[in-house]
């Protein structure tokens, strides 16, 4: 038999001074991974390092934001026979060292695409008022939508099997994704768990996410749930 | 005091406003990113049509005598709204455009030049790029692509246990 295809899937934007550790830690704790670091429109040579440090490197000509960088990946991964993918920041703020945990639900076939999450038991993430407030807000929504206790609807912390695959190289929200992909994920039938992990602080960059943005993505997201409510599946049932 | 006919037929239209958007959306013909501002306008419209006393006070603010048309007034700042957004998404559209336009003909020259290296035997290839040479439109794009054409071949004669100085 031959061995599974694994991918790790880091999006980057202006990560220059944190991709290369999260490249190393990556191939330190799961040799077994080919890493690709999809660079959207970076400035600093976020591209370069991360060739440096052995890593298949995409570059997109523009910043397409995070959802247009990850589907990429997916992309990516769909073309390339992947049997699973998973997604890992470029600031360092997941631990590929959990990436085992994150990992074993979804190889032992008891789910098709799992979430780290920062609330899910373990951890001590402690966010700003205005983002938990938000965090809160989402998870709320998500877990009455999918009838499924959901903690953690935007962490990009994420592994996805040959199904999920397949579904997000096919259709991927755009400007905030997270949100949206849980619930996607549920309305087609694909199995989703939490796995509880622990978060870092961010090493470099800083989150996409401004005060000025806030209103805009809750809004947004809020929109993009109500009428996704409404739209017709996109994979065929197994 | 507003006309109860225009009310409602004000409503009427926003409310089919308001649909449309969203049918668009689930459709995906229309993107949340563009939708949010016809949302809000259809919604500010609606509210408007059907509070009332809403719209008298409004246009009482304002200096307007005739309430409905602080109606039409709050329509136009809207439609202002919605096609400057369009001006500066239309903007940045062409930017990125002529960005992937520039890519896609680099990535095609860069192809071209790895097919003919795929060729047996370098000579080929200086001809080609001589060849190419003689048309002065192509010349820049030619001297450019040089280095590279320069690497492949010196890569495959190296692969072919020859050793090839072309500088």
């Amino acid at each position: 038999m031959t061995p599974l295809r694994l991918l790790a899937i880091v999006p980057a934007y202006n990560e220059a001074g944190s991709v290369g550790r999260v490249i190393e830690e990556i191939r330190a704790a799961q040799p077994g991974f080919e890493i690709l670091v999809v660079d959207d429109g970076s400035r600093d040579g976020t591209a370069a390092v991360a060739r440096a440090h052995g890593a298949h490197v995409v570059s997109l000509p523009f910043n397409l934001g995070i959802g247009g960088a990850v589907q990429t990946g997916y992309r990516y991964a769909h073309a390339h026979g992947f049997e699973l993918a998973v997604q890992v920041d470029a600031d360092g703020q997941h631990d590929p060292a959990e990436l085992g945990a994150l990992v074993r639900p979804v190889l032992a076939g008891q789910a098709d695409f799992a979430v780290g999450s920062r609330f899910a038991g373990g951890g001590s993430y402690r966010a700003p008022l205005g983002r938990r407030l938000g965090i809160r807000l989402f998870a709320g929504t998500i877990s009455r939508i999918t009838r499924q206790r959901v903690t953690d609807t935007t962490s990009g912390f994420r592994a996805a099997n040959r199904r999920a695959i397949e579904l997000f190289a096919e259709d991927y929200p755009h400007d905030y994704p997270e949100v949206e992909t849980t619930v996607m994920v549920v309305k087609e039938r694909l199995r989703l768990v939490e796995v509880p992990v622990t978060m870092r602080e961010r090493t470099a960059g800083r989150s996409s996410i401004t005060a000025a943005r806030s209103a805009y993505y809750v809004a947004k997201v809020m929109v993009a749930l109500f009428v996704g409510l409404f739209r017709a599946p996109r994979l065929e049932r197994a | 005091m507003t006309p109860f006919r225009v009310s409602v037929v004000a409503a009427l239209v926003s409310f089919a406003l308001l649909l449309v958007v969203l049918e668009l959306i689930r459709s995906r013909r229309l993107r949340e990113r563009y939708a949010l501002l016809w949302l809000l306008t259809a919604v500010v419209l609606l509210v408007l049509s059907l509070w009332r006393g809403g719209l008298d006070t409004l246009a009482g603010l304002a200096g307007i005598a005739y309430a409905p048309s602080a109606l039409f007034a709050v329509a136009g700042v809207f439609g202002v709204a919605v096609l400057l957004h369009y001006s500066t998404v239309i903007s940045r559209l062409s930017d990125e455009n002529a960005i992937l336009a520039q890519r896609l003909a680099l990535l095609e020259a860069e192809h071209a030049a790895a097919a003919v290296t795929a060729e047996p035997g370098s000579r080929h290839v200086l001809q080609a790029v001589d060849a190419e040479g003689d048309d002065p439109g192509a010349r820049t794009a030619t001297v450019q692509d040089l280095g590279a054409v320069r690497r492949d071949v010196q890569r495959a004669h190296r692969a072919a246990g020859g050793q090839l100085d072309l500088d």
